[in-house]
């Protein structure tokens, strides 16, 4: 047998060529995510339209070049302002004859910019309040959970309102209702993250790095958290849209951002006065990017959610 | 059963307890306070600012105000003695058992900083308007979301379905205040054929809640129904559209929930006409978590009449809220605050009851 099977008549056997091309790809938990996306198409319908928003806020006031403080030479007869003509897209405002169309794209810009900075600063809070009283759990946990009940059974909304209103007068600057809205916007992130701590701290590979002596603050933001990125992120795209409507929903009652700003909430704000002489344009153009904004975040958070997370669907 | 109820109720006291607190704590933390009015009036000396912040007892330190709103301290003692009330006994206790009359734990709320009445009574003006605006859209609202619903179950991934969950999306991104506006420029400044704001036709109509209101409800009853539904009709559908997707998305996941359910294929296969299957027995079953959902959902249906109010200057706790905000009346604001949260934490807790009884399958310990 030893000689049948010798050294050199090995050498000679070549090995058989498939007829097919076998491709092992190794892919990360963000590419099969990722791919999940693709897949979604109202998710992909979804983040075309938030970026092609995101776009116009950026890029808009390179393309549209008026100022949105020239005002013009206020013409008397026209004091209730101009519907869309090839000149102004959007139509001129009442009594100052700014053009709209500027003044939405400038809003957009205010408000993505608010939406973002406030769902991030939640998300940062609810994170560290979320992870602190999953991984400590017993007093520290029944405390905090305690405090996010009570302040889910308040209309935070209208909480927010006479806070903005106290803080800024009516006149706070854009920084200040953002802090504002993302002060009040960390509860459901809070929430979520306690509960995917919970279920992970008992984990052998939470063990593993206490033996080794990891001190607390690492474990909780080092292993634990990252487990509950997927809804983090989930929450934090969802929770844009609800800032974006809620700022503008103040701004509108004359509560939140100064109105030199030009937020939508704010645009809106201002159209409220004319409305009564036909100006339908100053209140439609800003309300319908309202619309086409956060229908886009909608949809690529659901996106996201069957991306991130395929169980946790309602 | 019981036990677990009792447990529950037992339960809301520490919650409630720090809804009280959080409410203080956040009307304290924004700067200003009921003084922030006389900011705009030149007129006003500081000595008479330092009178209006005595006569309203804002000298005192913060936890004694906080004491003496939720009504564990006396506002007349002094010393320790805050705690013990005229009669002698502790002051928490309900004024029958020798407690208290002031603070939020006997009922009273304190009085309006503007109008000098009693929050209770501002109140209980404005609770009948809400509960008539948010009544009626709750039912065209639960009807709505039903009917959507088991649509889009019944034909999951069809054409109805589909159209259904692109409706309910957009109805979702909507601002409230946006959809009232222009719905009031499409009907009532174009097409002229619905009023824009109010309860009623100040020109025809005597004030609502007054006594001529209703003499004039009773001599015509019909003329003031049709009156108050031209007034109802543009804030029901507002309020509706933007909030009827959720319930609609969730009657659909329970509905297809249930018609995968063994019970559904059994009935299917004895013969028994599909209608009957539907309503009989899916529905029947995928009415437990919509009705549980609707509990929950009640009281910010209650609140978030608000954006609507605004828009249609509907004279309901939403418009109370907004004046009271723009005049710097922390007692109104703060007995808004509190009753709504009562409102929800009973609302929670009869959700979680509710459930219990009709799932039989839910065993409370």
């Amino acid at each position: 047998m030893a000689d049948i099977i010798g050294p050199a008549r090995i050498e000679n056997i070549e090995p058989p060529k498939p007829d097919y091309d076998v491709q092992l790809e190794s892919l990360n938990q963000w590419q099969i995510a990722w791919r999940r996306f693709k897949r979604h198409r109202m998710a992909i319908i979804g983040s075309t339209m938030f970026l092609t928003m995101v776009a116009i806020g950026l890029v808009g006031p390179f393309v549209f070049q008026y100022d949105p403080n020239n005002i013009p030479v206020p013409d008397v007869k026209v004091n209730a302002g101009r519907p869309p003509s090839l000149a102004h897209l959007f139509g001129e405002t009442g009594r100052l004859q700014l053009d709209v169309l500027t003044l939405v794209i400038n809003g957009i810009r205010m408000s993505l910019l608010i939406g973002v900075i406030a769902s991030a600063l939640g998300a940062i809070i609810g994170t560290i309040v979320g992870g602190i009283a999953g991984y400590f759990g017993g007093w520290t946990d029944t405390i905090l959970m305690r405090i996010v009940d009570a302040l889910l059974s308040l209309p935070l909304l209208f909480v927010i309102l006479a806070f903005s209103q106290f803080v800024g007068q009516g006149t706070g600057s854009w920084l200040t209702i953002t802090i504002i809205f993302g002060l009040f916007g960390w509860l459901g992130i809070a929430r979520l993250v306690r509960a995917v701590i919970l279920s992970l701290r008992e984990a052998d590979y939470v063990d593993a790095a206490r033996a080794a002596g990891v001190g607390d603050a690492r474990i909780i933001f080092r292993h634990l958290v990252p487990n509950s990125l997927s809804p983090i992120i989930v929450a934090t795209t969802l929770g844009v849209a609800g800032v974006i409507i809620g700022e503008a929903f103040v701004s509108f009652l004359g509560f939140g951002v100064d109105p030199s700003t030009p937020t939508l909430g704010n645009i809106l704000s201002g159209s409220l006065e004319f409305i009564n002489q036909g100006n339908w344009w100053w209140a439609f153009f800003p309300g319908a990017a309202i619309v086409i904004i956060v229908l886009g975040i909608n949809f690529m958070g659901d996106g996201l959610r069957d991306a991130l997370d395929p169980r946790a669907r309602i | 059963m019981s036990r677990y109820i009792i447990r529950r109720l037992i339960g809301t006291i520490p919650t409630l307890f720090i809804v009280s607190l959080l409410i203080y704590a956040i009307m304290q933390a924004a700067p200003g306070g009921p003084e922030q009015k006389f900011d705009q009036n030149p007129k006003i000396t500081p000595e008479q600012i330092a009178a209006f912040r005595h006569s309203w007892g804002l000298d005192q330190p913060i936890p004694v105000q906080y004491c003496r709103w939720v009504g564990l301290c006396n506002p007349d003692g002094q010393g320790l003695g805050v705690f013990i009330s005229n009669n002698g006994l502790p002051n928490f206790l309900p004024s029958f058992l020798g407690g208290g009359t002031n603070g939020v734990l006997h009922g009273d709320l304190g009085y309006s900083s503007t109008s000098g009445s009693t929050v209770i009574s501002l109140i209980a003006q404005r609770v009948l308007p809400t509960a008539i605006l948010a009544g009626i859209s709750l039912l065209v609202w639960i009807l709505l979301a039903l009917a959507t619903g088991i649509l889009a179950a019944v034909r999951q991934y069809g054409k109805a379905d589909t159209a259904i969950t692109v409706f309910n999306y957009v109805g979702f991104s909507f601002p409230t205040f946006w959809l009232g506006l222009m719905l009031i420029l499409i009907f009532s400044q174009d097409l002229k054929i619905l009023p824009a704001s109010g309860m009623w036709n100040a020109r025809t109509v005597p004030i609502f809640g007054s006594t001529e209101y209703w003499t004039f409800f009773g001599k015509n009853p019909g003329g003031a129904l049709l009156d108050l539904g031209s007034h109802l009709i543009l804030p029901v559908v507002t309020l509706v559209f933007v909030n009827i997707a959720g319930d609609s998305r969730f009657v659909r996941a329970a509905m297809i929930d249930s018609l995968n359910q063994d019970f559904v294929r059994t009935a299917r296969a004895k013969g028994v006409p599909e209608r009957t299957v539907i309503f009989r027995h899916a529905l029947r079953n995928a009415l437990l978590p919509v009705v549980t959902n609707v509990a929950i959902e009640l009281p910010f249906l209650f609140a978030g009449a608000i954006a609507t109010e605004t828009i249609f200057s509907w004279p309901g706790m939403g418009l109370a809220y907004i004046t009271a905000v723009r005049t710097y009346d922390y007692p109104v604001l703060m007995g808004i605050l509190v009753i709504t949260a009562i409102f929800v934490v009973i609302a929670n807790l009869l959700a979680d009851i509710l459930y219990a009884v009709v799932d039989p399958r839910i065993s409370y310990g």
